[in-house]
């Protein structure tokens, strides 16, 4: 896994609110086509740090370089630009409109002139062949997201980052609010993208979980990245010990 | 809920904060001094013993609105019925007095009686609707006044009759009576807020809804409570300002300084509280009673076009509003 | 405690969603019953008053412009604002435009301009207190406030008694236009509808109103510009605002502040099923909520019910709105 190239590494970002000092200086590697999970205890940054990377939060100081080049995150569009995209801890999702719409949230296909109207049309066609891609059960895309399941609603957020061109997909504790078979669900559909070459940062609080899926598992603790461990060479009890705050060697 | 995303983003702190702050709490105090020397020397009439006394009691009677308004808004409701309220208590306490010659106290009670169940109307709107406050009295307001208008057949009802007036609006060790009234009424309030389970329960309703109902606050109670201590006090007021003017009040044109929700509001945030759940002082917020009634009393005897005074009265709920948020900015 | 037998659990629960579609399809289709209804019933009360074409025109000419009002009014609460300030606005507007085209007896395209230009500044200070993190029912409160009184100084400073009248040419003709014996306004009522109606459905700007007041969060996220669309909604609102009030000032040849007519947008956009929270809702469905007040207004109006009692009645009606509102809420949530 040595060979492994990094598509996305944060140089010694740092975010404070007010006397919350929430991500200090990290510097972290993700890398690419591979599932590279995050971990660390309630409160220790991780959402925040993600945040930072998908643009929905300024950096007090750092910086990104994202295949290599050295750039600045400007805002959620500034990230999809450069393949970033996100899928928030509650999902983001606009619970009175149906399932194309919100796959489409912001960067809705227009035809005609001045980009005004909108193509009803290729948004369906595009969010039934994404949908299929990604083997989402999703009957009836017409359908409002407030009617669906979580593991439904997922694959929607998912669908959204994958439309946005998504080469980076962010996944905060996706499987946090479900069910048993909702959670394999989500887990295949991680599986899935990794199929594709699609690079994953995941949030997770479920260690097995991480084993289960994760190549590379990094560690975070009072804001602070402690280290990454590729999966094949860490060790269940190692994690915890770091997630409880012990530096190994 | 637009707003309040944006507003992270611009959190203000360090010594530019404190001065601000300090302005904040202190600059009504200065302000109104301010304006009250400037009337003094500009607006004719300003400083006599007669407009002054006129000033304590337009002060007095927006102030007594005010103190029940600021029980609400503690409670986390925006309460604008308070035009409604009155319309119906004034109409109810004149048609009782002068048509039904019903004796003074009896007279009393019921008008109460008729406040009482306007903020019960409010209550069952609201915490039985599910409606956030601010529509629900705002619609109820419209049935208020419909009803005042159908019973008063749109006229005002002149008293001819004598007693209420002599007996209602009386001088205390020289002091009208509105102004004791007023007194007594912040001195209740006081205590309820802050000596009593149902204040810490007021506070903790508005502050955090959720958390309020979870940790066992009769959540709905106290709203309803809430909201009746609003219209009690407009009710008060309705009785004393028609006892005033020995007529049923109109209360179509509101002008700086008068009765009506646009004021007590203006004076509630004026005075700290916020909209957003912080917390306030109360003699602040007499203060900006005052000020707001000097301000209205003063440009009018300065012959201020009415158009004007209402604009001046609008920026002053514009500007109280301000603060307001960024006094939860702040903190 | 008896124990249920679970074939009447069953039966239970399939009587409660029973009974949960019933509210359901009262919620979605109650309005075009209750609408029928009205009219059924007026037609029985007072068939030769009310069954004739001067009655239904009397019904369409009143709908005319505060159905103007009521497709972009529709659209901010979609948006997820609630604008307070409507009846000044178009108060203020109709007070500026018969100041500068009656009193000064300037170019009607100048009067016009003007109004447009005072219009815009209300809009923009209500969007720029919303942008400051004040709800928008409070800054749009505030900004009625100060519009009316803006009004009344324009009263004040052109010295009229309460109102201004309106009564120069062309104004009077335009507003009283007709087109084949169709008051203009009526048309022009059909043509608001079609453009709010393409703008919300058919646009991108459409897709993030809805997204914006569906969950302004979750529209921050994806990269839609809250401030830009609250700025052009409030806005427009302001303007199409004035606008009405002056053809309203045109019909009754006088300009007041605080227009009649305007008062109901919220009344009536609740009834036809838009959130109060914003983020749903039909436009075109709202044209049902409006026809269903004015019908009423017109048929207690030739029923002779007196002011306060017809007061009285739309009171309520505002109520009974927002209490659709708050269950359609918790049926959706539930
Ligand atoms: N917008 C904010 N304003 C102030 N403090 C914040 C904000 N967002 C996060 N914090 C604080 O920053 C710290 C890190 O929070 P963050 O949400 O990144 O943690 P996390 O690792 O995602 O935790 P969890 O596992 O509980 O989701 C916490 O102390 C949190 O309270
Ligand atoms: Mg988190």
């Amino acid at each position: 896994m040595a060979s492994d190239e990094v598509i996305l590494e944060t140089t010694e970002v740092d975010k404070s609110f007010g006397a919350v000092h929430a991500v200090r200086s990290v510097s972290w590697k993700v890398y690419r086509g591979r599932v590279n999970a995050l971990v660390g205890d309630n409160g220790a940054g991780k959402s925040t740090l993600i945040k930072l990377i998908s643009g929905a939060l300024q950096p007090n100081s750092g910086g990104f370089r994202v295949h290599g080049e050295e750039t600045r995150i400007g805002g959620p569009a500034g990230a999809f630009n450069l393949g970033i995209a996100a899928v928030y801890q509650d999902l983001a999702l606009v619970e009175n409109r149906d399932v194309v719409m919100n796959m489409f949230l912001g960067s809705e296909l227009t035809r005609g002139p001045g980009a005004i109207f909108l193509d009803h049309k290729g948004m369906l066609q595009q969010a039934h062949n994404v949908l299929d891609d990604i083997h989402a059960r999703i009957p009836n895309v017409r359908e409002m997201v407030r009617n669906l399941s979580g593991g439904q609603r997922q694959a929607v957020a998912v669908g959204r980052a994958l439309i946005r061109g998504g080469e980076i997909i962010i996944m905060d504790e996706p499987t946090a609010a479900l069910g048993v078979e909702q959670t394999q669900e989500v887990l295949q559909l991680i599986d899935t993208l990794r199929g594709q070459g699609k690079t994953i940062i995941l949030i997770s609080h479920n260690i097995q979980q991480v084993f289960e899926i994760a190549d590379y598992i990094s560690v975070m603790f009072h804001g602070e990245m402690l280290g990454t461990r590729s999966r094949d060479e860490a060790t269940e009890a190692e994690v915890v010990a770091m997630i409880m705050g012990k530096r190994s060697p | 809920m637009l707003g309040r995303l944006m507003q992270g983003e611009r959190i203000i702190s360090g010594r530019r904060r404190d001065h601000l702050l300090f302005l904040m709490d202190n600059g009504i105090y200065v302000v109104t001094v301010v304006l009250f020397i400037i009337f003094v020397f500009f607006a004719p009439f300003f400083f006599t013993q007669r407009n002054l006394v006129n000033i304590l009691i337009s002060a007095s009677l927006a102030g007594i609105v005010t103190a029940g308004y600021t029980v609400a808004i503690l409670a986390g409701q925006i309460d604008t019925s308070t035009q409604g309220v009155l319309a119906v208590a004034t109409v109810t306490t004149a048609l009782l007095f002068e048509e039904a010659g019903f004796s003074l106290p009896l007279t009393v009670i019921f008008a109460l009686a008729a406040g009482i169940a306007a903020g019960l109307f409010n209550g069952l709107i609201v915490v039985n609707g599910k409606i956030v406050a601010f529509v629900a009295t705002l619609a109820t307001q419209g049935v208020m006044i419909a009803i005042a208008l159908f019973l008063s057949g749109g006229q005002t009802i002149t008293i001819a009759r004598e007693g209420l007036q002599e007996t209602v609006f009386i001088r205390v060790f020289g002091i009208p009576s509105s102004v004791w009234i007023m007194f007594l009424c912040y001195i209740v309030g006081w205590v309820m807020l802050t000596q009593t389970k149902l204040g810490a329960h007021i506070y903790a309703t508005g502050a955090d809804y959720r958390a309020a109902l979870l940790s066992g606050v009769p959540v709905d109670r106290v709203i309803r409570v809430a909201l009746v201590i609003s219209a009690l006090t407009a009710a008060l007021t309705a009785i004393l300002v028609t006892a005033r003017a020995k007529q049923s009040a109109l209360f179509g044109l509101a002008i700086a300084g008068s009765v009506d929700f646009v004021t007590a509001l203006t004076a509630v945030l004026l005075g700290g509280f916020s909209l957003f759940g912080g917390v306030g002082r109360i003699e602040r917020n007499l203060v900006a009673v005052l000020f707001l009634t000097i301000l209205g009393n003063g440009l009018q005897l300065m012959d201020v076009p009415t158009g004007i005074i209402l604009v001046v009265r609008g920026f002053a709920l514009v500007f109280a509003v301000i603060l307001s948020v960024l006094r939860a900015r702040m903190s | 405690m008896p124990i249920q037998q679970p074939e009447s659990q069953l039966a239970t629960s399939i009587r409660s969603i029973q009974r949960k579609q019933v509210v359901q399809f009262l919620l979605d289709n109650g309005l075009f019953i209750a609408f029928v209804l009205e009219v059924t019933l007026f037609a029985i009360a007072v068939p030769e008053m009310f069954l004739r074409s001067r009655t239904i025109e009397a019904i369409l000419r009143l709908s005319g412009p505060a159905g103007i009002v009521l497709a972009s009014y529709t659209i901010t609460l979609i948006s997820g604002q609630i604008d307070l300030s409507t009846a000044q606005v178009g108060g203020m507007a109709s007070l500026m435009f018969a100041a500068v085209f009656q009193l000064l007896e300037w170019p009607l395209g100048v009067a016009l301009a003007l109004t447009v230009v005072l219009t815009i500044a209300v809009g923009l200070l209500s969007s720029y207190l919303i942008q400051q993190g004040i709800p928008s029912f409070v800054s749009t409160l505030a900004v009625g406030v100060v519009s009316g009184g803006i009004g009344f100084l324009i009263i004040n400073l052109a010295k009229q008694p309460g109102m201004i009248r309106l009564v120069r040419p062309p104004l009077r003709d335009i507003a009283n236009f007709e087109v084949a014996g169709v008051p203009f306004v009526i048309p022009l009522m059909f043509v608001a509808y079609a453009i709010g109606w393409v703008v919300l459905n058919q646009t991108k700007f459409g897709a993030h109103i809805y997204a914006l007041g569906g969950n302004p969060a979750a529209a921050a996220l994806n990269g839609i510009n809250a401030v830009r669309i609250a700025r052009i909604v409030l806005v427009t609102n302001a303007v199409i605002t004035g606008m009405a009030g002056i053809l309203i000032a045109g019909r009754q040849l006088a300009a007041q502040p605080g227009v009649e007519g305007l008062g109901q947008s919220l009344t009536a956009a609740l009834f036809a099923g838009v959130a109060l929270s914003g983020g749903s809702g039909k436009i075109e469905r709202t044209l049902i909520g409006l026809l269903f007040l004015s019908t009423l207004t017109i048929g207690l109006g030739i029923l002779n019910v007196s002011a306060p009692m017809r007061q009285l009645i739309n009171g309520l009606a505002f109520v009974f709105a927002i209490l659709l509102d708050s269950i359609r809420q918790q049926m959706a949530t539930r």
